[in-house]
């Protein structure tokens, strides 16, 4: 079963979106800063993760920046900012810093499910294709 | 015409005769004597001569110069009479013959003629025949008396007083003058009797006494008769005049006497005087001193320039005596005067040129000058360079000002171009702030819009078969999430009218304590994993303060506590009485603040280093801070970076002491709330 972890410092955001997820059949771990994500990507595993940017001790993009550069063996996991930071400059710098994708808030969820369930399909068939595992 | 003799003299004619017998036999000297028998003769009123009358003698001791005595005109010499029996034909061509009516003076008709008594213009031809012949036998009587006076044995005497040159007769030993005639007197401005107080050498200003025994010597040991040698006189009144001087040997009853005879030449006298009379012309202070430092001559400049009395300082006066003089009065400044007078004397005495500026006590600038003469001596010039000076110090002093005034300018342009430079920095601070603050503010609007926007499509989603606790879960989010908006808007609405100076305090006597919980209890909801310690039984029981603001400041106190201490859950809020004053601290221990960011934690906007990741506005202490501000109270923070921070505020228990200016309204609300 496909791991989603969610990192996000508002716990009503977050369990909003643990909700959705879970409807959606997903296996979701959470965490709710940077620092924590990073623990839980090394430890768990996931398969896609969805972030918040601004968070205490550590936030989103730091997170995946130290990700890419000190695990490049994981730098492939996608990774989705869903973010109250909807300014240009700040999409982009998210994007740069090789998320897979940028959504801000408030997010419609059918846009935020159709992004993780086309993310679940490719990974799936890749395992299909014997390309992972 | 009848020829006169003494039988047919009328009385008047024997009377004025008897008067010049008795002139002629006074202890007058010859010269007056002669004066005498002139007032004599222009007085007799039968003959009317008034003072166009003169005595003329014929002087043989003299070389050419006679003995003039009128008296308007004394001692103006004539030349020689060539034929003593002509005395008419005698005179030179410019005399004017017809001006002149000449009675020849002789004892009598057969005798030589030793001079005449001159009558000047008509008077002659105003005088009858008669008249005329007993004028010359009274011219006779003054005739006889010249002839015995000159016949005496003190006739040297004589001689030397008819002389119009100075003649002193003097002790070769002692140099003693033991008579001088009158020229000496006329020229020296001496009278006889000084004169004979004194010595030939010290009428000399060129040379000492021994230069003068010196000069005398030849004539002592007999080697010759006469001698003669150029120097230099100085009257009584200090002025200097140049002489030839001839010395002879003369024996008077047995004893050895000296004549020195001084020859005023006529060509030396006018070149000295013209050379006088250009000195004095000169503008700056010329003195010439001989060689062995002695004021030779000098000009009226010199003196005032030296600031020297002219009267204490004639030709002749040592220049170290001069100096002295200066030195004393304290225009040299303090310090050894002999040491100094003997420096400035050696230099002068070298025998170089050189030269230097001096400022005097009064405040004049000289430039003094040497320049040495061939013979010795040397010449001193004094410029007055006061003007001068006062240029080039005002020259001086305009430069520095100049520069003064550009050094201030530049100070000025740097200062205006920093103050400027800072004001930029300042607005590019102010504008990083905003930009800042408007991300800030559209991700604050943004998270609880997103739990309203998610709750709400959760139960859409859900709409099929909702359990009454989802829905109240959901609702709960949204309305937590509305008020979270509101509070937001408010600060932001205070925030605004701050800034407009719109906002009005309703003062009224409050419960802090009862604030502070109320505002506990809010906070609790929102953050659930803190623990909020209270103790503040000791503040004062009320306060007069606006109750909603003080509850917002406490508000965002607390809410600021639990965000920036994600990780420490224990919130300290404490609360007491000092010196009239309600104390309240609100202290964490969460991420803390760099001490550099301290002084800025107020400022609108402005978000410290320490708050990275953390959402935020920058306005929630600002605001904090104007209102307590507004309430005549302060606040302040103490903190470290990971160590935590303490907000502590003081509000005054009677309310702000006055209204603060042009800021806020106060209105009075009757009721406590």
């Amino acid at each position: 079963m496909i791991t989603v972890l969610c990192v996000e410092d508002e716990r009503d955001v977050r369990e909003l979106i643990v909700e959705e997820l879970q409807d959606a059949g997903l296996n979701v771990i959470e965490a709710e800063n940077g620092k924590e994500g990073l623990d839980m990507i090394l430890s768990r595993r996931p398969d896609i993760v969805i972030s918040d940017i601004t968070m205490p001790e550590m936030d989103g993009i730091a997170m995946l920046g130290e990700l890419q550069i000190n695990h490049p063996q994981l730098a492939n996991m996608p990774f989705v900012f869903l973010t109250a930071l909807s300014d240009k400059e700040k999409v982009i710098e998210g994007l740069s810093a090789g998320a897979e994708s940028y959504l801000t808030k408030p997010v419609d969820f059918d846009v935020l499910m159709a992004k993780i369930n086309g993310l679940v399909g490719r990974i799936e068939n890749r395992v299909l294709a014997g390309l992972e595992f | 015409m009848p020829k006169m003799t003494w039988s047919t003299l009328p009385a008047w004619a024997l009377l004025a005769c008897r008067d010049i017998l008795r002139a002629g036999t006074s202890d007058h000297r010859l010269h007056e004597t002669l004066n005498d028998a002139l007032g004599i003769i222009t007085a007799i009123p039968e003959l009317g001569l008034g003072s166009n009358a003169a005595v003329y003698v014929a002087d043989c001791s003299s070389d050419g110069h006679k003995l003039f005595h009128h008296r308007q005109c004394e001692d103006v010499t004539m030349p020689r009479i060539i034929d003593p029996d002509d005395v008419a034909g005698s005179f030179p061509e410019g005399w004017g013959r017809s001006s002149l009516y000449p009675i020849p003076l002789c004892v009598d008709e057969n005798q030589p003629v030793i001079g005449a008594v001159l009558l000047f213009g008509r008077t002659a031809k105003r005088l009858s025949a008669e008249k005329l012949s007993i004028l010359r036998i009274i011219c006779q009587e003054l005739g006889r008396i010249i002839v015995n006076r000159i016949g005496q044995g003190g006739s040297l005497m004589n001689i030397v007083e008819l002389s119009t040159d100075e003649i002193y007769i003097f002790n070769p030993r002692s140099l003693a003058i033991t008579r001088a005639n009158t020229t000496a007197s006329i020229r020296t401005g001496h009278t006889a009797a000084a004169l004979t107080a004194m010595t030939t050498a010290s009428l000399k200003v060129d040379m000492s006494e021994v230069e003068y025994r010196k000069r005398l010597e030849p004539l002592i040991i007999g080697r010759c008769t006469n001698i003669s040698f150029d120097c230099y006189q100085r009257r009584r009144n200090g002025t200097v005049y140049p002489v030839k001087v001839h010395v002879w040997r003369i024996r008077e009853q047995e004893t050895d006497l000296f004549a020195e005879v001084a020859v005023a030449a006529a060509d030396q006298r006018k070149a000295f005087g013209l050379l006088e009379q250009v000195f004095d012309a000169i503008p700056g202070g010329i003195g010439v001193f001989d060689n062995r430092s002695r004021l030779v001559m000098a000009n009226r400049r010199l003196y005032d320039l030296m600031s020297i009395p002219p009267e204490q300082f004639p030709p002749g006066s040592r220049f170290e005596d001069i100096l002295r003089y200066n030195a004393e009065r304290g225009e040299w400044g303090e310090g050894d005067y002999e040491a100094m007078i003997h420096e400035r004397l050696e230099q002068a005495e070298l025998g170089l040129p050189y030269s230097f500026e001096r400022e005097k006590a009064s405040g004049r600038s000289l430039l003094v000058r040497s320049e040495p003469l061939s013979q010795g001596g040397y010449v001193l010039s004094y410029t007055d360079i006061t003007l001068r000076k006062r240029a080039e110090r005002d020259l001086i002093r305009d430069r520095d000002e100049l520069e003064e005034t550009v050094r201030q300018r530049t100070a000025e342009i740097e200062a205006q171009a920093a103050a400027l430079e800072e004001a930029l920095t300042q607005e590019k601070n102010i504008n990083a702030m905003q930009r800042q603050f408007v991300a800030m503010t559209s991700h604050e609007f943004r998270t609880p819009l997103a739990i309203i926007d998610g709750a709400a499509q959760r139960l859409i989603r859900k709409r099929g078969g909702i359990e009454p606790e989802f829905l109240v879960e959901k609702t709960h989010q949204i309305r937590a999430a509305v008020a979270r908006m509101v509070e937001l808007m408010e600060s932001f609405l205070s925030a605004g009218r701050i800034d407009t100076g719109k906002v009005e305090l309703v003062l009224s006597a409050c419960s802090l304590r009862k604030l502070i919980d109320q505002a506990i209890t809010r906070q609790k909801i929102f953050s659930q994993g803190h623990r909020f310690e209270c103790d503040v039984l000791d503040l004062p029981p009320v306060v007069r303060c606006d109750a909603l603001a003080m509850s917002q400041v406490i508000t965002n106190l607390l809410s600021n506590a639990v965000k920036y201490a994600p990780r420490a859950p224990d919130i300290l809020i404490r609360g007491w009485e000092e010196d009239g004053f309600a104390v309240i601290s609100v202290r964490d221990e969460g991420v803390g603040i760099d001490a550099e960011d301290i002084p800025k934690m107020f400022q609108t906007y402005f978000r410290a280093r320490t708050s990275t990741g953390i959402a935020g506005t920058g306005i929630g202490l600002s605001l904090v801070k104007q209102v307590v501000t507004l309430h005549g109270g302060d606040i302040k923070v103490e903190s470290q970076r990971g160590q935590g921070s303490t907000f502590t505020f003081r509000l005054p228990i009677r309310g702000p002491s006055k209204e603060p200016a042009g800021m806020v309204s106060v209105s009075e609300e009757a009721s406590a709330a």
